[in-house]
């Protein structure tokens, strides 16, 4: 017996009418699943958009920056779940670097929300950060002269006010470990890299995108 | 003095055997396939309430709407447990595929009336 008819021989079973609806069910289920854990990688994996952040310290800031050593800046949407895992990324980094830096996170607040509205579980978990001084940025007013509008942006300035890291600290959307952004801002605290080249951000945007179309348009 | 002999077991003893077993074979198949149906559909439900507790809603400034991950966790049968889709569909490839070389090995011819036969395996007449 030829080998092609031994084969569709032993497949005939696996083809008969009934057992066409099972594999049509089949093929839909695995379909369904793998379309939907592709939307939820590119989701999880999709950058925000990074900050255009100013070379020098912006002289409006309401934020001082450290006299002597670097100062850093985290900015986050109080609600976004992502932002969780930039907040462990911060402590990660505090915990590895030799000289504490000054360290802010800015909590947004838009206009229309009531008192309190940014003290969510990231506020509690953000206040449990070292040298960490926790602001609330009304409708985004420092984030816009940082020019960030991602939360999880972390800028990070050296000891003269010049801007020596902007990115992100997380690999993917709401996912830690190791990643590049944490490595080289440790490495940037630690003054082994004077500047970082940049990384992506992962979060949810600080800003609507009618309120940014305004901007421009303005 | 009487002497306990072994004898053969008889042709209706050995059929009525098999059918005790084929039951009982059966009934833990249903058991276990009732189970992890349920488990399955707890599994769901408990992805979908998970995912509503840790990451309902996504922001964009003051406007938020529904997290994926809720939507995958309704549509996609849970985040975390979708990944193990793979642990599903690759036994049942390997199971195709024994079944496969099975039969070119060995030779057996497709037995379509034997494959249906089984269906019943469980539901025998009672050895009278």
């Amino acid at each position: 017996m030829s080998v092609p008819r031994t084969v569709a021989r032993a497949l005939d079973p696996l083809f008969t009418s009934r057992s066409w609806i099972l594999w049509a069910l089949a093929v839909l289920w695995l379909t369904g699943a793998v379309g939907g854990l592709w939307v939820v990688w590119a989701y999880e994996n999709r950058a925000g958009a990074s900050a255009s952040a100013p070379e020098e310290w912006p002289a409006q800031s309401g934020l001082t920056r450290a006299s002597a050593g670097s100062t850093l800046i985290l900015l986050a949407h109080p609600r976004c779940p992502c932002t969780q895992a930039s907040l462990g990324e911060l402590a990660e980094v505090l915990a590895r670097t030799n000289i504490p830096p000054k360290t802010y996170v800015l909590f947004l607040k838009p206009d229309g929300f009531a008192e309190g509205w940014e003290h969510t579980d990231l506020w509690q978990l953000a206040s449990t950060l070292p040298n960490a001084t926790l602001v609330r940025d009304d409708d985004g007013i420092e984030a816009r002269r940082f020019g960030s509008v991602t939360s999880g942006q972390t800028l990070g300035d050296d000891a003269r006010g010049r801007l020596a890291f902007s990115g992100g600290i997380t690999g993917s959307r709401g996912h830690q470990g190791e990643n590049a952004g944490r490595v080289e801002l440790i490495e940037v605290l630690n003054g082994s890299s004077a500047r970082s080249g940049g990384t992506s951000v992962f979060g949810c945007p600080l800003f609507s995108p009618g309120s940014r179309s305004r901007e421009k348009a303005e | 003095m009487m002497s306990l002999t072994a004898s053969e077991p008889t042709a209706s003893t050995e059929r009525r055997s098999q059918e005790l077993f084929s039951e009982h074979q059966n009934e833990i198949h249903r058991h276990t396939d009732r189970l992890f149906a349920g488990l399955m559909g707890f599994q769901w439900i408990a992805g979908i309430l998970f995912a509503l507790w840790v990451s309902p809603l996504a922001w964009e400034g003051p406007v938020s709407r529904t997290h994926i991950h809720v939507w995958a966790a309704i549509f996609v049968g849970g985040w975390a447990l979708s990944q193990l889709w793979l642990f599903w569909i690759a036994p049942l490839l390997g199971a195709v595929l024994a079944g496969v070389v099975y039969r070119l090995v060995s030779g057996e011819r497709s037995q379509a009336a034997g494959i249906e036969g089984r269906a019943d395996v469980g539901h025998l007449p009672k050895a009278r």
